[in-house]
């Protein structure tokens, strides 16, 4: 018996699906129904109302936390993004190449915490860095600012999810053929021009996915703003952590993940509109194209 | 063959060898009851136990452990809310014992109902012989006739400071001093800083009923300490660690079970009691709904209370015995710490409990712990 190409695909992609209905579809429309619930005294009561939404909305502390969230998790992204793209076009155009694609891969050998508690040994007070710094001659006294801060946050989380963006860049730019690169030269284009006319127009799905990626990773990280971050690590995730911790109130938190999952979304959408409207997406390419 | 009739009380008549024969099945009947009751009672297999770092006897109880076959898997908690986050749910984990502190009492036992009582004909070692007064059948874990959490252990936290870099701090106010600006840590333990705070606002004795505008006092005063902190510690690990580095020299109101590791890495920590008092504390063990190993459980809670496994960990994480046969098996600095003789007068003035959960009329535990959160943010 012969299957079509169809039916061959969604027996292949069944388990995972079923899967992913299973383990995230399903609790995410618990969540959903949580949320419109009420809780009082660690007591959650079926029901059906907003206040959960219109409290956390009001709430001023959910607004800060998101903020710095969402400010941690955009300069992470822009960064990590930022720096994935030349490893990426390294990996993808050079040859021989893969002993960096090993040196990036063996970054994940070690553990998330080690990584973490590495950095702030690194940059404590005693730190690597402060020592280097003053025997550099470049400061007086440790710079306390290196921990505890958004720098160590961002720092340590560039770490942790750069080979991550790497990998993510590198296949979208697989699809590109070093010869549209070529003939962009060859018409007399610089590199950089050819980076900007040819390679991210054709792989700006990827590269914005990458990006949306890391920053929703980044985002919703808050293990790391906490052990990093000092005031500034208090973020979205530690505070729906804490409604479901300390407070009993699984609907109020139900209702801030739901928040944040929206702004998210919404971020994603400006995003590709500001993509579209600077001509590095593809749809707003064709537009002009077709007006022209 | 003749054989000689015994006459039963219940006027029934059976021979000698039946009734022989019957005796011998009950006497077998009994004995297999018995041991079966033995084989239910004896103590084996895992104990899922979740204690305080430190706290969780797997270093005291080896002996016991070896002898038992019983092995301990322990779950650290870094604050007391990590314990009834596990019960309130639908689904809770077979956990069969927790350590919890006794501002919890009420919220445990009488209003979410997530421990089960105790039996003490299976906890000898719990009895008035054994322990201080303060400690036994006491209404915080004796109600309604049954045993709901059993005492094992008490202290104080208190403000630590790194004897090496500054001197002895005389009240928590002490830390807004020039010195330590950007040194101190705070503990991200509401059971200890929450009680801290409103000392420091001049309301500790009002604590834990404070109104919301107290409450807002509390923390503008406490924000103050939060100002000249280095970092809000997430747990004692992570406090040691940041005081051995040299990253902060004092602690607000943190567990001095620190001091001993600290002193394993070179480092002396000290504890000051500052005017403004340390925190009293004591910690019990309760068994919870979804526990499964509960004749072992019952079996550690005794062990627990063992005189000599008591001074042991009493010394080990710079605390206090619950037994006063343990006493005399401390070492002599452990013994000195605490004045045993007037131990009621530590505990005249009452243990700190926690804000209550509903109320017209003071702020709610809620209201707490949105505080602790806009303190911890920064606002």
């Amino acid at each position: 018996m012969r299957l079509s190409n169809q039916t061959t695909g969604r027996l292949l992609a069944a388990p995972a699906a079923f899967y992913m209905s299973l383990f995230f579809v399903a609790p995410t429309a618990v969540l959903l129904v949580y949320s419109f619930w009420r809780a009082a005294s660690y007591q959650i009561i079926p029901d059906f109302v907003f206040s959960n939404y219109l409290n956390a909305l009001a709430s001023a502390l959910f607004w800060r936390v998101t903020g710095n969230a969402i400010t941690i998790g955009l300069i992470t992204a822009a960064a990590t993004l930022i720096l994935a793209i030349p490893v990426a076009y390294y990996l993808t155009y050079v040859r021989k190449s893969q002993a960096i694609l090993y040196l990036v891969l063996i970054t994940w050998f070690s553990s998330y915490l080690v990584r973490v508690y590495a950095w702030r040994t690194l940059l404590g007070t005693s730190g690597v860095l402060n020592t280097v710094l003053l025997q550099l001659g470049l400061v007086d006294a440790p710079v306390e600012a290196l921990l505890f801060s958004r720098f160590a946050v961002a720092i340590t989380l560039i770490h942790v999810y750069l080979p991550l963006c790497i990998l993510l860049v590198a296949s979208s730019l697989r699809d590109i053929k070093p010869e549209l690169v070529e003939a962009s030269r060859d018409l007399g284009t610089s590199q950089l021009g050819a980076f900007f006319r040819v390679v991210a127009p054709n792989a700006a799905n990827g590269l914005i996915g990458a990006f949306m990626l890391t920053f929703i990773l980044v985002a919703g990280d808050y293990v790391t703003p906490q052990m990093l971050g000092g005031p500034s690590g208090q973020t979205t995730g530690l505070l729906i952590a804490d409604q479901f911790r300390k407070t009993g109130n699984w609907p109020l938190g139900a209702a801030q993940a739901f928040i944040m999952f929206a702004l998210s979304i919404l971020l994603y959408g400006a995003i590709t509109l500001a993509g579209r409207w600077s001509g590095l997406l593809p749809g707003a390419r064709r537009r002009q194209g077709a007006g022209a | 063959m003749s054989h000689k009739i015994a006459k039963t009380s219940y006027g029934m008549h059976m021979d000698r060898r039946t009734a022989l024969f019957g005796m011998t099945g009950v006497a077998a009947g009994a004995m297999l009851v018995r041991m079966s009751s033995w084989a239910q009672a004896a103590p084996g297999g895992e104990l899922q136990v979740m204690a305080w770092e430190g706290y969780d006897l797997n270093a005291q109880l080896t002996d016991w452990k070896a002898a038992t076959g019983v092995s301990i898997e322990a779950t650290s908690i870094t604050n007391q809310d990590d314990v009834q986050a596990k019960f309130v749910a639908g689904n809770p984990p077979p956990i069969d014992l927790a350590e919890y502190n006794q501002a919890y009492a009420d919220l445990y036992i009488r209003e979410l109902k997530i421990a089960t009582p105790i039996d003490p004909a299976q906890v000898p070692n719990y009895n008035a012989d054994n322990l201080f007064a303060q400690f036994h059948d006491q209404p915080t874990w004796f109600a309604d006739g049954k045993l709901w959490g059993s005492p094992y252990i008490w202290g104080f936290n208190t403000l630590l400071f790194n004897s090496g870099k500054v001197s002895a701090p005389k009240s928590y106010k002490d830390l807004l001093d020039p010195p330590f600006k950007g040194k101190i840590a705070i503990m991200d333990d509401t059971v200890s800083s929450w009680p801290v705070a409103a000392r420091v606002a001049g309301l500790g004795a009002k604590y834990p009923l404070l109104t919301k505008d107290e409450l807002a006092q509390t923390f503008a005063e406490f924000a103050k300490y939060r100002d000249q902190a280095r970092v809000i510690a997430l747990n004692q690990g992570e406090l040691m660690n940041l005081m051995v580095s040299g990253e902060v020299v004092a602690a607000l109101c943190a567990d001095p079970s620190i001091m001993g590791q600290a002193a394993e890495q070179n480092v002396t920590i000290e504890m000051a009691l500052p005017e403004e008092g340390p925190v009293l504390w004591v910690d019990a063990w309760f068994i919870p709904i979804s526990a499964d190993n509960i004749e072992t459980a019952h079996a550690f809670i005794n062990q627990s209370l063992d005189p000599k496994v008591q001074a042991e960990v009493a010394m080990a994480v710079v605390q206090a015995p619950v037994s006063k046969k343990a006493v005399e098996l401390l070492d002599e600095a452990s013994r000195k710490r605490i004045d045993y003789s007037a131990i009621d007068k530590i505990f005249a003035s009452g243990l700190p409990g926690i804000p209550p959960r509903t109320s017209e009329t003071h702020a709610t535990y809620d209201d707490w712990v949105t505080a602790w959160q806009e303190f911890k943010a920064g606002m």
